[in-house]
C-alpha cells in the first residue's frame, strides 16, 4: 500500500500531472491535494509500480463537488491521458485519450461528501466503489488494462486529503512509511515472543 | 421504479466537461441521471451506441421507449423476441451489431448478453481502433481487413483467453464477431443487472 496525507508545501515529484484541461493539481496550504489552477485536473502517484487490480482512496476535502479517486491512470499529455474515476457527485467515469466518457450516476456510486472515505478498486474488468468501507454494486468496463491511481478533479474548490492506493506488487520500488511502520512492528512483536525474526 | 435496459444513441463529442460521451436521454453533461434513478452503461467502444441499465418511473420509460432511436428491452429477459424481431434487427444491425443470429425464439437476455460481450470485445479494442474499422461493414470480410487490423482483433479476444483459430479470410465480420463475441467474458455486469 501507498499513502500520502499531502503534509508537505508542494505536491513533488512522486504525482504526475497529466495536463488535463491544463490543470496542475497542487497542493494548497498543507494537508490537502487542491486542483488549482483551472477547471478540471488530474494526477496518478508514480513512487511504486501499481499491479493491473488495485485502487484508488481518498478522503473529500473542500466542496464535495467533483473529486474523484481514479485507477488505471496513464498519460501525461491532455489528449493521451486514461483513467476511471469515482466522482464524488455520484458518478463513475472515464477518460480515454482524452475524451470523457460518463458511464454511472448513482446506484452503487454514491454521492460523497467532505469528510466521506471515497474509493474506487478494480479487479479484472469490475469496477467496484465504496464510500466510507462500504461497497457498493460496481460495473464491468473492458478498455483500460493497466496503470497508476491517482486523483482527478473538476472544480477548483474540491480537494482530497489523505489518500491511500493499493495494489503496488509490482517491480517492489522504496517502501513506503506505513509500509515500514508495519514491518518494524512485526520485527518488535516476534523479537518479544522470542521467535526468530 | 423499475429497472430496465436500453440501447440508446451516444450524445457528445467528448470534450471533458463541456459535451462529454454519455448515453442520451439518460445521462447529463454533469454526470447526473436525467430519470429519476440510477444510471450505468457501457460503451461500444469507438461505436456511437451505448447499452444501459436505468431505473426508472413507468412514464420515463414510456418516453424512453417512444424515441424511434431507442431500442427498450422488456422488463422480463427470459421472453422471447418474438414479433419484436424486425424491429430489433432494424435497430441493432445499423449499429453495428449483428443479429442474422437472432430469432423469433431467441430471449432478450441472450441478445442483450451477446451485445454485451461484442461491447466487451470493442471496449478492449477501443485504445487501438474500431470494431468496424473506416470502409468495413459487418458483411465485409476479414479478409478486408489490414494485418494491423488483424493484429489488433487477436490480441483483444487473447487477452480474454480466446482465440482466432477458427478465423478466415473469406469470413464476414458479421460471423467472426459472434465467434469472438461469444469468447468474451461470460456476464458483464451492469449495475444491479448481471446480463
Amino acid at each position: 500500500m501507498a499513502s500520502d496525507n499531502f503534509d508537505r508545501a508542494s505536491l513533488g515529484a512522486t504525482w504526475t500531472n497529466q495536463g488535463l484541461g491544463g490543470s496542475t493539481p497542487a497542493i494548497v496550504g498543507s494537508l490537502n491535494l487542491y486542483n488549482n489552477i483551472v477547471a478540471f485536473g488530474a494526477c496518478f502517484y508514480n513512487a511504486v509500480t501499481f499491479a493491473n487490480d488495485q485502487s484508488s482512496a481518498i478522503t473529500v476535502d473542500g466542496s464535495s463537488t467533483y473529486v474523484a479517486a481514479g485507477v488505471r491512470h496513464s498519460g501525461t499529455t491532455a489528449g493521451t491521458t486514461n483513467f476511471a474515476a469515482y466522482f464524488s457527485h455520484g458518478s463513475f467515469q472515464q477518460f480515454i485519450n482524452g475524451a470523457q466518457f460518463v458511464l454511472t450516476s448513482g446506484g452503487g456510486f454514491a454521492v460523497c461528501n467532505p469528510g466521506n472515505v471515497l474509493k474506487l478498486s478494480v479487479v479484472a474488468d469490475l469496477y467496484t466503489p465504496s464510500k466510507d468501507g462500504t461497497p457498493g454494486t460496481g460495473t464491468s468496463n473492458f478498455t483500460l488494462t493497466s496503470g497508476q491511481p491517482g486523483v482527478a478533479f473538476y472544480s477548483t474548490a474540491a480537494g482530497a486529503r489523505d489518500w491511500t492506493g493499493e495494489g503496488d506488487s509490482v517491480g517492489g520500488g522504496a517502501p513506503t512509511l506505513p509500509q515500514l511502520e508495519r514491518g518494524m512492528r512485526g520485527l518488535n512483536r516476534g523479537l518479544q515472543s522470542g521467535v526468530a525474526a | 421504479m423499475a429497472t430496465r435496459i436500453y440501447v440508446v444513441p451516444r450524445e457528445g463529442t467528448g470534450v471533458p466537461f463541456v459535451d462529454p460521451y454519455r448515453p442520451k436521454y439518460l445521462l447529463g453533461v454533469d454526470g447526473l441521471s436525467l430519470v429519476s434513478g440510477a444510471v450505468h452503461s457501457m460503451y461500444y467502444g469507438r461505436a456511437a451506441v451505448f447499452l444501459a441499465s436505468a431505473d426508472v418511473t413507468p412514464a420515463e420509460h414510456t418516453a424512453l421507449a417512444a424515441n424511434a432511436d431507442v431500442l427498450a428491452v422488456p422488463a422480463v429477459l427470459d421472453n422471447a423476441i418474438g414479433g419484436a424481431l424486425a424491429t430489433v434487427v432494424a435497430k441493432l444491425e445499423p449499429l453495428g451489431f449483428p443479429c442474422d443470429w437472432v430469432t423469433a425464439a431467441t430471449t432478450w437476455r441472450q441478445l442483450v448478453r451477446t451485445c454485451a460481450r461484442m461491447i466487451a470485445l470493442a471496449q478492449r479494442l477501443h485504445l487501438r481502433g474500431p470494431l468496424l474499422p473506416p470502409g468495413i461493414t459487418l458483411d465485409s470480410t476479414i479478409g478486408d481487413l489490414t494485418q494491423g487490423q488483424r493484429d489488433f482483433l487477436r490480441d483483444a479476444i487473447e487477452s480474454f483467453g480466446g482465440t482466432t483459430n477458427g478465423l478466415t479470410g473469406a469470413m464476414p465480420m458479421r460471423l467472426a464477431l459472434q465467434y469472438l463475441a461469444a469468447q468474451a467474458p461470460l456476464a458483464p455486469q451492469l449495475g444491479a443487472v448481471a446480463l
